[in-house]
């Protein structure tokens, strides 16, 4: 019998051991960029844990929504409110998240536009990169219905870019950017645009866990990471992606998002 | 050699072609390809421009819908990034006029060769906005006159290369064998035959070269064939105009003989009447040979081109009243009438011409009138002069003529258009030689008849008036007045002879002239006297010791002391050769000897302008009966000294006197072969043997001289010499006992 138990235990290390954890990640880049990003970090991570990680990429974020919905990634990387979802549909959990910023919404408008309260944009056409960006579109569009009680119509620009060029050139008077792309602008497209307004807050883009994983391997994996966080040796594979403080995330971080409304303005494909 | 302007030789036009080529071609891509170029390339990259534009248009239409501005952005701006010509662009909204791009404001077309292309972007055309470029070439263009100007370097050095190319092969292949062939033609122009040259080419330039070394060789060949053909010419002309001298004297000689014993019939009382008819007939026939003799002697004169011409300024109406007086006893023993008309218009008018032969062209024409008239015919001469002093002398005779087409036949020799089978006399060449003398004076001779009415012949001359002439030209008015007296004026006359005979014979001779004589025996003797004396004319004889004739006259026109003395050559060799030296060393005339009293005084008379005269008696028919001296020509000697016996043994003592001597040192000459001194002798011999009329004799001596100079005398010609020499003394001492 205690050979059994040995034989059983020894099947099921070897099982343990054996096994391959996929890691999806939201494909905001081409796939070949993403692997160059990511496939050194789970490398590492690997290494470290001894836990073997196979990266997957996917064409486009709907293939990704429901990848993710469909529970086929053990561990993912995605934006806050896919987190949301990916929770709801299939419970996959927080466990890193970067605790060196946040995610926040602004509001531009042209500096010769005369505009310097919210109330004067009502009813008029705001640009926005896409409905279900989280920072530039879902935030702002939540916070001006529910918190200012705006009417306003969305134009959807595909890019952050555009959303800055139909500001600055009169095209829609506001658009819905993040700090981040703004910063990123040419100088004299920044020079022609006033933030008018910004949002609340939300932890970035975490990397989540599947239920399936045991929890044991989860918290290998999330300890690795935070280590090469620490490490000055490795702290730069996280700076691809970008993380650069990485820290424990909590189930708790996202779900103030449900709390605040986005669902009514998330559109579903 | 020719002298070639450097802007006309083929190097020079090679040259200037080459860079004329070259400059031409430097502007036409100058002023035409490269603006061209410019203009094509700028045109063609606007399309392409336009084209892209276009492009960009189509591609910017979707953003622009959905105002997705930075895929707009980024592709003008790639757009810009990758066309390195366009330099901005801008797109303005149609419908709001807002500057969609770029963002800040638009600077436009600043730069020179900035050109504006502008497009309009429709979507179901409905204009969405305007987009605008500005593009600049100027780069391209340039590029492509760097690459034009760099063809052109290196076209202009292959012209440099050309330009060598060709100047050496105008130099080389052609220039240079063309300055040879010219040296190598000069070379031949100055009888070198061996100026061949090397033929290296095997071009056209070869085959020249080689078709003048073959020109060389065969005029080489030519020249010399022409060359011995010429010296078997000049041999037989020289051995005709031998013929022909000796003719003149040994046919006139024997016909002398015939016409004067012919003659000598009317006086003898013993002949009877057949006899004197006979001998009539002989002496026309006889005269009629005198006539062809000298006739055919004046054609072959004029064909060989020996004929001498003495021109002058002559009155001519006193040459035609002259010529008229001296037929008028044939006309009159014609019983033909003539009739002159407008002679006096000829008054004051001279023509340039040998007066003696004029005469002899009148003579012949008013004999033929005469001889082919009717019996009662008539002879019409007239005389026209036109304006311009041209003279025209018409002699018309009312004969039996001929027809127009024998006009040709009337100038040719010995045809006498059918009067050959008549009795009229004729040589049928007088008409020829009047032809001859006429054209040879610069004047023409006309003929205009009608069968059985007549002909006429009219000669003209081109005249001038007498007063008009130079004064030395004039002619004494003397001797036109006393035309028909022989004058003489009172001459100094200087003779050199070595021959007591000829001296003594030309002594008479003058005397009988009344002109004085200074007489010396060579020509050193001549000079001297000369220095001494004043003389108007000179007679020398050719052949003398220590200074002949030719080198004094030659010495005298040398020192150009005496230009007015008149030189005669007196000369017993009558070749032409010896005339044409004659001339040559400045002599003003010659006598032929024997000379005759007649010929001598001619010749006086024409050399000389003074005034005293001397009647000479015009009677000279021989008077001495000839029976027993056959070894002189009596005839001759009358001719020479006149009839008065004395004065012909004063000449003949003269010769006996010397000649003896010379027989003598002829025979020792002759034996001890001196054949220099013996050909002299025989001469000197030969020359008082004429002046004696002893002319067999002289034949003797003839031959003598003559085998003397080829070196070759034989015994036996000397020993028939001093027979007939023995012969001709035992004459002379018999006429002058005789007559004496």
């Amino acid at each position: 019998m205690k050979y059994l138990v040995a034989i059983l235990c020894l099947v099921q290390s070897s099982w343990l051991l054996a096994q391959e954890y996929t890691f999806g990640v939201v494909p905001q880049y081409e796939p070949q960029k993403l692997i160059e990003i990511w496939q050194p970090l789970l490398e590492q991570v690997s290494e470290q844990t001894g836990v073997k990680i196979k990266l997957v990429t996917v064409e486009s974020i709907p293939v990704f929504e429901q990848a993710f919905a469909n529970g086929e990634y053990d561990f993912a990387y995605m934006n806050p409110w896919h987190s949301v979802i990916a929770y709801e549909k299939q419970g996959y959990l927080p466990l890193i998240k970067d605790a060196s910023r946040k995610l926040q919404g602004v509001l531009v408008v042209n500096k010769d536009s005369g505009i310097t309260e919210l109330s004067q944009l009502e009813g008029a056409e705001i640009a926005f990169p896409a409905p279900n960006a989280l920072g530039a579109s879902l935030l702002m569009r939540v916070d001006l219905a529910q918190l200012y009680g705006l009417t306003i119509k969305p134009v959807y620009v595909q890019t952050h870019s555009s959303v800055y060029l139909n500001v600055a050139l009169n095209s829609t008077k506001a658009g819905g950017g993040v700090l981040g792309t703004l910063k990123q602008q040419p100088q004299n497209l920044q020079d022609k645009l006033n933030i008018l307004y910004r949002t609340r807050e939300i932890s970035r883009h975490p990397i989540v866990a599947h239920p399936n994983v045991l929890p044991k391997i989860q918290l290998q994996v999330q300890q690795a990471i935070l280590d090469i966080g620490q490490s000055e040796e490795h702290k730069h594979l996280l700076a691809g992606i970008p993380i650069i403080k990485p820290s424990i995330a909590t189930l708790a971080d996202y779900q103030q998002l449900t709390q605040w409304g986005l669902r009514s303005f998330y559109v579903e494909n | 050699m020719l002298k070639i302007n450097w802007w006309h030789s083929l190097r020079a036009q090679s040259f200037i072609a080459v860079i004329a080529f070259g400059v031409l071609l430097a502007c036409l891509f100058v002023f035409y390809a490269l603006p061209e170029q410019a203009r094509w390339v700028n045109d063609d990259l606007s399309k392409t421009a336009q084209r892209s534009l276009q492009q960009l248009s189509t591609s910017v239409t979707t953003p622009l819908l959905t105002r997705q501005y930075a895929e707009l952005y980024e592709q003008i701006n790639n757009q810009l990034e990758i066309q390195p010509n366009w330099k901005s662009i801008k797109i303005v909204d149609a419908t709001t006029g807002n500057q969609l791009y770029p963002l800040d404001s638009w600077t436009g077309a600043v730069q020179s060769g900035d050109m504006l292309l502008s497009q309009q972007i429709t979507f179901l055309n409905k204009p969405l906005a305007n987009i605008t470029l500005v593009v600049n070439f100027t780069n391209e263009i340039n590029e492509s006159s760097k690459l034009h100007y760099t063809l052109i370097y290196i076209q202009f050095t292959i012209l440099v290369f050309i330009l060598i190319g060709l100047a050496w092969l105008v130099d080389y292949r052609i220039t240079k064998p063309l300055r040879s062939l010219e040296l190598a033609f000069s070379r031949l122009a100055k009888g070198d035959f061996e100026c061949h040259v090397d033929k290296q080419q095997h071009n056209e330039v070869g085959s020249v070269i080689n078709a003048f070394n073959q020109m060389a060789t065969e005029v080489a060949s030519n020249h010399q064939k022409l060359n011995t053909l010429r010296i078997q010419a000049e041999s037989a002309s020289k051995a005709k105009s031998d013929f022909m001298a000796s003719m003149s004297h040994e046919l006139r000689t024997p016909l002398n003989a015939i016409l004067g014993l012919a003659q000598l019939y009317d006086y003898d009382d013993l002949a009877n009447k057949v006899q004197k008819d006979n001998a009539k007939s002989i002496y026309r026939a006889g005269e009629h040979l005198l006539l062809l003799i000298n006739d055919v002697l004046d054609l072959t004169a004029i064909e060989s081109g020996n004929m001498q011409f003495n021109f002058d300024y002559v009155p001519i109406k006193r040459v035609v009243e002259e010529s008229l007086e001296f037929v008028s006893e044939l006309i009159n023993a014609q019983s033909i009438t003539i009739q002159t008309e407008g002679l006096v218009e000829l008054e004051g008018l001279c023509v340039y011409i040998d007066e003696r032969r004029f005469k002899q062209v009148m003579l012949n024409l008013l004999s033929n009138a005469i001889k082919y008239n009717k019996p009662q015919g008539h002879i019409h001469i007239r005389c026209q002069v036109s304006t311009n002093h041209q003279c025209k002398i018409s002699v018309a005779d009312t004969g039996y003529g001929f027809a127009a087409d024998d006009v040709t036949r009337l100038f040719k020799p010995f045809d006498r258009l059918g009067a050959e089978t008549s009795n009229i006399n004729g040589t049928g060449i007088g008409l020829v030689i009047t032809r001859e003398l006429v054209e040879r004076m610069q004047g023409e001779i006309t003929v205009e008849s009608e069968l059985n009415k007549g002909s006429c012949f009219s000669l003209i001359f081109n005249g001038f008036e007498q007063n008009t002439l130079p004064k030395n030209t004039q002619l004494p008015l003397q001797t036109v007045t006393t035309s028909t007296s022989n004058i003489l004026p009172t001459l100094e006359v200087l003779v050199a002879e070595d021959q007591v005979t000829n001296q003594q014979v030309l002594k008479q001779q003058l005397s009988i002239l009344g002109v004085n004589g200074t007489f010396v025996s060579n020509g050193e003797q001549a000079w001297q006297a000369l220095q001494d004396k004043h003389f108007d004319i000179l007679l020398t004889d050719i052949q003398m010791p220590l200074l002949d004739g030719l080198n004094l006259a030659k010495r005298i026109r040398t020192e150009n002391l005496y230009e007015h003395l008149v030189i005669i050559a007196v000369t017993a060799n009558i070749i032409k050769k010896n005339i044409d030296d004659c001339y040559a060393v400045g002599m003003n005339g010659f006598l032929t000897k024997p000379v005759e009293l007649v010929q001598l005084k001619s010749l006086l008379m024409e050399h000389s302008t003074g005034m005293v005269n001397a009647h000479i008696q015009s009677n000279l028919s021989p008077v001495i009966s000839s029976d027993s001296f056959d070894q002189l020509d009596l005839s001759l000697l009358v001719a020479m000294l006149g009839d008065d016996i004395s004065v012909h043994c004063m000449v003949f003592n003269a010769f006996l006197q010397s000649a003896g001597e010379q027989i003598k040192l002829i025979n020792a000459y002759a034996a001890n072969k001196n054949y220099t001194d013996l050909a002299f002798q025989a001469h000197g011999l030969k020359s008082s043997s004429k002046s004696i009329a002893a002319l067999s004799l002289a034949d003797f001596c003839q031959q003598i001289e003559s085998l003397a100079e080829n070196n070759s005398v034989q015994s036996e010609s000397i020993h028939e010499l001093e027979l007939c020499f023995n012969e001709v003394i035992v004459q002379l001492t018999r006429y002058c006992e005789h007559y004496e």
